[in-house]
């Protein structure tokens, strides 16, 4: 769903700004969701109308007995419809496929279209059993599904989905796309020092650091819970939280604790060597089972190296070695420092793994203002607060240093203690905004609402705790970003669209580093400048088939120069695809200037569109188009058959 | 209420001497039999150190007990229960103790001061159990240990029972993703409420749920409203007339009203009301299948309203909540249709895609502090005109005093939390101020308190050990909000309010005895104070304890007074606070006055008729 709603928002902001006249003439669409396998018309689905036409629609439809729909006040613009029933893949018009390429609608004033049938795929499944060593089921633990998916010509892993286990050990995780898919119970480790709980339930120390202490904690989920209770034992001063699931440590007789690490399906202890399992639209998957095995496991501690004050209460991950491919999702042993920086790992079977810390600056938390209610129900209280009218400003990037280590640890059968990990500090980027163009720039305070991302070349998922709000600029345009673990990065900007301006690039000496990547070693970069046009470039045509229109095409762009592809980061600009309307036309806004292949693809079989191997044989069928800054092309393709 | 049925046995040194009581009064399984006290021994106060209930782990306690055991299943088989969790508790300890049971079932605590401890086991699918009591939810017999001492124990625990059924949609299709839970009245914070038990569950793609970890009982099954739109986010349900409108109607035709839904909370064999439930009774294990339903669509309301102030413009700050009341709400859940919004300028607000039932709209602002609340009933229809005008906050000050010789006040009075906590009918919702410290001087003020019934509370920062500081008062005015809440009035200046924290507290220890004897262990040991208007929910005065096996019981941190002492032979953790309860055992209750810091010792013997 997340990946739907991102591609129905990009094409929302791609797309004109709607008309605001209250036009006396609303357009009306109907039609029905209908099962694509059947063709029955299914009551009781969820269409929502998004899109510049529909920007005054806030209701969404609940489709009827006959599986009718149907959705007014819609003005001129572009339309998306989306249709969500449990049971379903989340649809959307004019897909081909589950989860496939949708189509937007035209939408005139006052018109009237009433056969907009939407399709819809039922779901796969994932069943099976977690059980222990000795054959008793795993009681509520948690089943995850990564689905395979490409980022960067690389394989990587998405969540697709989870389950608890009953009583008897089964879950079922429901509602998959068709695709490939791995399946782990996860187990983390998660060891707090006792005094950082005492901190919550004694309530030591200041409010305000012991909101700092939660957020660290929350960054690995670590249960604020009492040590010496049901959720968590007491272990030397370490409580060491018990997840929910009956496969708990144990301490075994000759000292150390005997734990259930994490399994992916059907043995194995790491992502890399996971069986994968393939699903096919509506499939059911059963016997999809895993034993826990328990493992010796040892004590690593250590401390951080950092400036004064800066090492402690700091989140420490454990990382497996083979296990990239789910980015940090899946830790193996997780904990915080105490306040003299010391870290204690309780739980950790043998193995490779790498030691992770990233220290992001904290930012100074807001005053309460007493702005919450506090509501008291039944001798339970809840604070609440609307939220503020209007937008935030984001808070200033700290001056403090982002403080990074990542350290290779081989875990034997041993205790590993005195670990010195000394961070570093991470480099910045700054730079400024431009605006070129003959439009008027937006004022100041619209520049301030920019957000500055820095994503991995690698497409691996940026750091924890700055995600993709690396940095923003003031009113002036300035901008500073937090420090970021070194590394090669794109420059990028997200957050809200300005009306009437496009992102078109990241200038540093003499380059684009919104595409190509930028190294960053220990230093800070300096003289970013980030450009945005009034003139975006626009690529379109028509999708032919045998001659004729083909409303069901879908039109990849994607650089001829192949070394670019792994290094495009997560969200690359020159990999687009686009979906033909109802006349076969398609259309690529703002696309960078560049050689791209441009080819017309049914989009009605399961797989990933970025396959390194398929777009490489689709490059050969592919016409190449070179567009230059601000160049409105037309470029008609044909539609090829799938290979 | 539910004594009925429940096999209270009521012991009284006054019913054996009453032996030829009506039978009127024994009625069903309640049995009146007699306590008596041994006269022989008088009852002393205590200065010193009894030595099965030390007061203090002092610094100087020993750390050399041990308590270990194996926990069996609960059945013919009596099975190890193995990878279960075992938790540790005493008032001689300062926080807990917990362990994994390994292969056989067993666990280990080493290292204890001398004390009172219980134990208790959970289990994921299996009902958590305290060691020694007469079933689930029902307090442990705590297990003396002295300094030195090996003490090896047998605890069960059993296997939940599991339900599991269908939920279907209004249109007959598996309704997806929709939370079921297993109710069942039980005492929550002293006050009867349906309580959901087990594991709740989440109906999968084909609409099943399956809770578990049930113990044997009565249930209702309820799925809550699945959250298929984020709170207020209107659905529409499409009408034959609008699929016509939209087909056929000319241009200008204007359209059929919309029809705003929602899903209602429904309950097994499918009515909106708790009340209306039908009860399942569940055995001990037992898998009870065919739990099917169906969800219904319900017409939802707009609410509008305006928010005003006799001061003039409303404050910027002011926020709207409106949340379920009464029977309205999902059981255990009090907030699943909280909502909040602001006001425009105007003070005009509005709520759309409000379920059918009866809420509570809440007006503040934080500056100034005003307030203002009132009730509506949504059932369809739309409602308009709410008018909620905002009040000013009102005012509470007062001071924080430490009365001790034993111990010295902490250095810093900023470190003393005070907190103003509502009391409420059940189904009410109150605003409750936000939490103070006291400054250096020990003074504090709560602002923006809204009238109402009020608990005054106090606790001081710094892990809670044994022997520290104690709250002895928290008076507003002359009443003592920790026996019997305030009323703060509208319109009236709230008298000061004084916090006294001592370290000297008032304590019953003693042995009950069978008629021969022996330790009557099995019974449960209510004590409860002789004056009626002192019996609210969750009373300091009001405790109940389950003798050790010796017989021995303490009831410890006491406040002085008139106390009832009974005992029962099975009462449901906090059932005793019960009005009705406690007015059932009265009858064979002993009377004990107990004075300010008393370390009384009360051994007692019962008798049966």
């Amino acid at each position: 769903m997340l990946a739907l709603l991102a591609l129905v928002c990009s094409l929302a902001v791609a797309a004109e700004t709607p008309p605001q006249s209250d036009a006396p003439q609303s357009a009306i669409v109907s039609g029905r969701v209908l099962d694509a396998d059947t063709g029955r018309p299914i009551p009781g689905a969820l269409v929502t109308a998004y899109g510049s036409a529909a920007a005054s629609v806030t209701a969404r439809i609940l489709t009827n007995q006959g599986g009718f729909f149907v959705v007014r006040g819609l003005h001129r613009g572009s339309l998306a419809l989306t249709a969500v029933k449990s049971g379903f893949v989340d649809a959307a018009y004019g897909q081909q496929r589950p989860a496939g390429g949708l189509q937007m609608i035209a939408i005139d004033e006052g018109q009237r279209l009433v056969d907009l049938d939407i399709r819809i795929w039922k779901q796969g499944a994932l069943t099976g059993a977690l059980l222990d060593e000795t054959g008793d089921p795993v009681i509520g633990a948690r089943v995850r599904a990564f689905r395979q998916i490409f980022v960067a010509a690389r394989r990587r892993y998405t969540p697709a989905g989870e389950a608890i286990t009953d009583d008897r050990g089964v879950y079922r995780i429901p509602h998959l796309t068709p695709g490939d898919y791995i399946v782990a119970a996860p187990s983390t480790q998660t060891s707090i020092p006792a005094e950082i709980m005492d901190t919550f339930f004694a309530r030591t120390g200041t409010d305000a650091a012991r909101a700092d202490l939660a957020l660290e904690m929350r960054s690995i989920d670590a249960p604020i819970v009492p040590a010496g209770s049901e959720y968590a034992l007491a272990v030397g001063g370490i409580a060491m939280t018990l997840p929910p699931g009956t496969a708990t440590p144990t301490s075994r007789p000759s000292g150390g604790l005997l734990v259930y690490p994490t399994v992916f399906y059907p043995a194995a202890a790491v992502a890399a060597q996971a069986g994968v399992v393939s699903l096919r639209s509506g499939e059911e998957r059963g016997s999809i089972d895993m034993q826990l095995q328990p493992s010796r496991s040892v004590t690593l501690s250590g401390m951080l190296g950092a400036p004064a004050g800066m090492a402690s209460h700091v989140a420490v991950r454990l990382l497996p070695v083979g296990g990239e491919a789910l980015g940090e999702d899946v830790a193996t042993a997780t904990t915080i420092t105490d306040s003299t920086g010391t870290f204690t790992f309780l739980g950790v079977p043998s193995g490779n793994y790498v030691l992770s810390v990233l220290r992001v600056p904290r930012l100074q938390q807001a005053p309460d203002d007493g702005s919450k209610i506090t509501v008291q129900a039944g001798g339970v209280r809840v604070s609440t607060a609307a939220p503020p009218p209007g937008p935030v400003p984001p808070p200033p990037i700290p001056a403090d240093a982002t403080l990074w280590a990542l350290v290779p640890v081989t875990v034997g059968a041993e205790d590993l203690t005195n670990i010195v990990v000394p961070l570093s500090p991470g480099p910045r980027m700054a730079g400024h905004v431009e605006f070129d163009g003959a439009e008027t720039p937006p004022p100041p305070s619209v520049v301030a609402t920019l957000r500055i991302s820095l994503d991995p070349a690698d497409g691996s998922a940026p750091p924890q705790g700055i995600d993709y709000d690396a940095g923003h600029p003031d009113e002036t345009g300035q901008f500073t970003t937090y420090g970021v673990p070194p590394g090669r990065y794109l420059a990028n900007v997200t957050g809200p669209s300005i009306p009437g301006w496009f992102f078109k690039g990241a200038r540093y000496e003499g380059r684009d580093i919104a595409d190509t990547p930028v190294e960053m070693t220990k230093s800070d970069i300096t003289g970013v400048v980030l450009t945005f046009t009034d003139n975006p470039s626009r690529l379109s045509g028509t999708v032919r088939t045998n001659g004729s229109a083909d409303p069901a095409g879908l039109v990849m762009a994607f650089p001829v120069d192949e070394d670019t592809w792994s290094s495009s980061g997560s969200r690359p600009r020159r990999m687009r695809v686009a979906r033909a309307d109802k006349n076969g036309l398609y259309s690529f806004a703002n696309l960078p200037a560049g050689d791209y292949y441009v080819v017309a693809v049914r989009d009605d079989t399961p797989g990933d569109w970025w396959d390194p191997a398929r777009l490489r044989s689709l490059s050969r069928a592919a016409r190449q188009v070179h567009l230059t800054d601000g160049e409105q092309k037309r470029q008609d393709v044909e539609t090829e058959a799938r290979r | 209420m539910a004594l009925a049925g429940r096999p209270n046995v009521v012991h009284s040194m006054k019913a054996m001497l009453r032996s030829a009581l009506p039978r009127a009064q024994t009625r069903q399984s309640i049995t009146l039999l007699a306590l008596l006290t041994l006269l022989t021994l008088p009852t002393r106060a205590v200065a010193g150190q009894n030595p099965t209930a030390p007061r203090d782990a002092a610094p100087t306690a020993q750390h050399t007990a041990t308590l270990s055991g194996v926990l069996l299943s609960d059945d013919e088989e009596a099975r190890p229960v193995r990878h279960a969790r075992v938790t540790c508790t005493a008032p001689e300890l300062t926080g807990g103790l917990s362990t994994i049971t390994d292969e056989r079932g067993h666990f280990t605590f080493a290292g204890l001061p001398a004390g009172r401890y219980t134990i208790r086991a959970t289990r994921a699918g299996w009902i958590t159990m305290a060691y020694g009591a007469r079933g689930p939810m029902r307090p442990g017999t705590a297990i003396p240990l002295a300094d030195g001492q090996t003490l090896s124990i047998v605890a069960r625990m059993a296997r939940g029972a599991v339900m599991t059924g269908t939920v279907l949609d209004e249109n007959g299709q598996p309704a997806v993703n929709t939370g079921v839970a297993a109710f069942k009245p039980s005492i929550q914070n002293g006050e009867r409420r349906l309580l959901s038990f087990g594991v709740p569950s989440t109906t999968d793609d084909r609409g099943i749920f399956r809770i578990y970890g049930l113990p044997a009982g009565d249930y209702i099954v309820g799925a809550a409203a699945p959250s298929t739109a984020p709170p207020g986010a209107d659905i529409r349900l499409t009408t034959d007339l609008d699929v016509h409108h939209a087909r056929t109607a000319g241009a200008g035709v204007p359209p059929p009203p919309d029809r705003g839904v929602a899903f209602a909370s429904t309950y097994f064999p499918g009515t909106p009301l708790a009340a209306q439930a039908a009860r399942i009774t569940l055995r001990a294990g037992e898998e009870r299948s065919g739990i099917d339903f169906a969800l219904q669509l319900v017409p939802t309301t707009q609410v509008d309203g305006s928010v005003f102030s006799a001061e003039g413009p409303i404050p910027p700050n002011t926020q709207i909540v409106l949340l379920a009341s009464g029977d309205t709400a999902f059981p255990d859940s009090p907030f699943d249709r909280l909502r909040t919004t602001r006001p425009s300028a105007d003070g005009t607000f509005s709520f759309s895609n409000v379920s059918p039932g009866q809420y509570t709209i809440l007006a503040r602002s934080s500056s100034p502090i005003t307030w203002a609340s009132t009730q509506i009933v949504a059932d369809g229809d739309r409602v308009s005109g709410v008018s909620l005008s905002l009040q000013p906050g009102l005012v509470l000050s007062g001071s924080v005093r430490f009365d001790g010789d034993r111990l010295k006040p902490p250095a810093d009075m900023k470190s003393v939390r005070i907190a103003l906590r509502p009391v409420q009918a059940q189904g009410m919702v109150a605003i409750a101020p936000p939490e103070v410290t006291a400054d250096a001087n020990g003074r504090f003020t709560v602002t923006g308190v809204t009238p109402g019934l009020y608990r005054l509370s106090a606790s001081i920062a710094g892990p809670a050990g044994p022997g520290g500081w104690l709250l002895r008062a928290a008076t507003i005015g002359r009443q003592d909000t920790l026996d019997v809440p305030y009323a703060i009035q509208p319109g009236q200046l709230t008298p000061e309010a004084a916090i006294v924290f001592t370290d000297r507290a008032a304590s019953l220890t003693g042995t009950l005895q069978n008629l021969a004897g022996g330790a009557a262990a099995e019974y449960t040991v209510i004590l409860f104070p002789a004056d009626q208007t002192l019996w609210t929910p969750q009373s300091r005065r009001v405790q109940g304890v389950r003798p050790s096996a010796d017989g021995t019981f303490a009831f410890l941190n006491l406040v002085g007074g008139e106390y009832l002492l009974a005992a029962v032979d099975d009462a449901e953790s906090g059932e005793w606070f019960d009005p009705a309860f406690l007015q059932r055992i009265t009858p064979g209750a002993l009377r004990i006055a107990i004075a300010d810091t008393e370390q009384k010792v009360q051994p007692i013997r019962l008798a049966r008729d």
